[in-house]
């Protein structure tokens, strides 16, 4: 816990300034997960601010401040994934839909400005971001809270509320989802960036 | 499931290192607090406007039950048929006068 459990009391009492400090705790974090559950970087603001409006509106309703944390996952998890399902509805392909990031990618990579090390860091995004495109938002998410953020099953159990048994098959059907648009992408694309392939 | 082990996953541990925690712009926490403000004071005109309607609908259903309980000066409550009161309304001169004679038989009763 970043924050003592007497601060969320304060703040589900109506203290502003509790809430402020519960914020300005967690927000990094916050911005971290969803950067990599959304995937575009100019996004990530926004839907932060939205899960810490919901937050605000809601805190009445968490019963105890030990399952704060999970609550404000599950509160991640389903901006994130209204904003997923949002931009999949506008199927956007256009270069002035291209995420800053992406953009800034491209701009460096024409102009020969970027090291390898970003180049390379660059490429797992677009590779990893491209498998995640690849699946369905729920499967996303469960895989990025699992893979990349590193989430055990016991704290997936409180956040989806659903027991460990009924995770581990989602779980599974998402790797087997991803492997297979992994395996398509590389029988696609043969010529992968060189270092990404040495990666893995 | 090997191939995720030894392809797949590492990939994952590598996003996790090339998408670092972005740290916050400086109008993070005013903007925060502004969305918060607009929000509680569209709520806040809502339960207003509600509680203006609840009060209204209250004070429009205790006029409308004093309307029908008090009792209203000339209404008379009469216990007579509806014929009777028809009757009573429409003297036979008056009928005789549009050209309509009653029965014989029914003023015999």
């Amino acid at each position: 816990m970043l924050v003592e459990f007497e601060l969320i009391g304060q703040a589900q009492a109506g203290d502003d300034a509790a809430f402020n400090r519960i914020v300005t705790a967690y927000r990094k974090r916050i911005l971290g997960t969803i950067a990599r559950l959304i995937g575009r970087p100019e996004d990530v603001e926004d839907v932060a601010q939205e899960v810490f409006l919901r937050l605000f509106f809601s805190l009445d309703q968490l019963r105890t401040p030990e399952v704060f944390e999970p609550w404000l996952y599950r509160l991640t998890v389903n901006a994130s994934y209204d904003y997923l399902r949002r931009q999949r509805r506008r199927n956007e392909s256009r270069m002035a839909d291209l995420s800053e990031q992406q953009v800034m990618l491209a701009d460096a990579v024409a102009g020969g400005k970027q090291d390898s090390e970003q180049q390379r860091k660059g490429q797992v995004r677009e590779l990893v971001e491209e498998l995640l495109d690849g699946v369905s938002s729920e499967d996303r998410i469960l895989l990025t809270l699992k893979e990349v953020e590193g989430l055990s099953l016991k704290e997936l159990e409180k956040i989806y509320s659903v027991n460990e048994n009924a995770l581990k098959v989602r779980l599974f059907r998402a790797r087997q989802r991803v492997l297979k648009a992994f395996e398509a992408s590389r029988d696609k694309a043969p010529a992968a960036p060189a270092e990404v392939k040495r990666e893995i | 499931m090997d191939k995720w082990n030894d392809e797949v996953n590492p990939l994952f541990a590598q996003y996790r290192e090339s998408v670092p925690d972005p740290e916050p712009s400086a109008s993070f926490m005013p903007s925060l607090w502004r969305a918060i403000d607009a929000r509680r004071s569209f709520t806040s005109r809502i339960q207003r406007v509600t509680r203006l309607i609840l009060a209204g609908a209250a004070v429009a259903c205790v006029a409308m039950i004093a309307a029908v309980s008090v009792p209203r000066p000339g209404i008379h409550e009469s216990h007579a048929t509806y014929t009777d009161v028809l009757a009573a309304s429409h003297p036979a001169e008056s009928l005789a006068a549009l050209g309509i004679v009653r029965d014989p038989a029914e003023l015999g009763k």
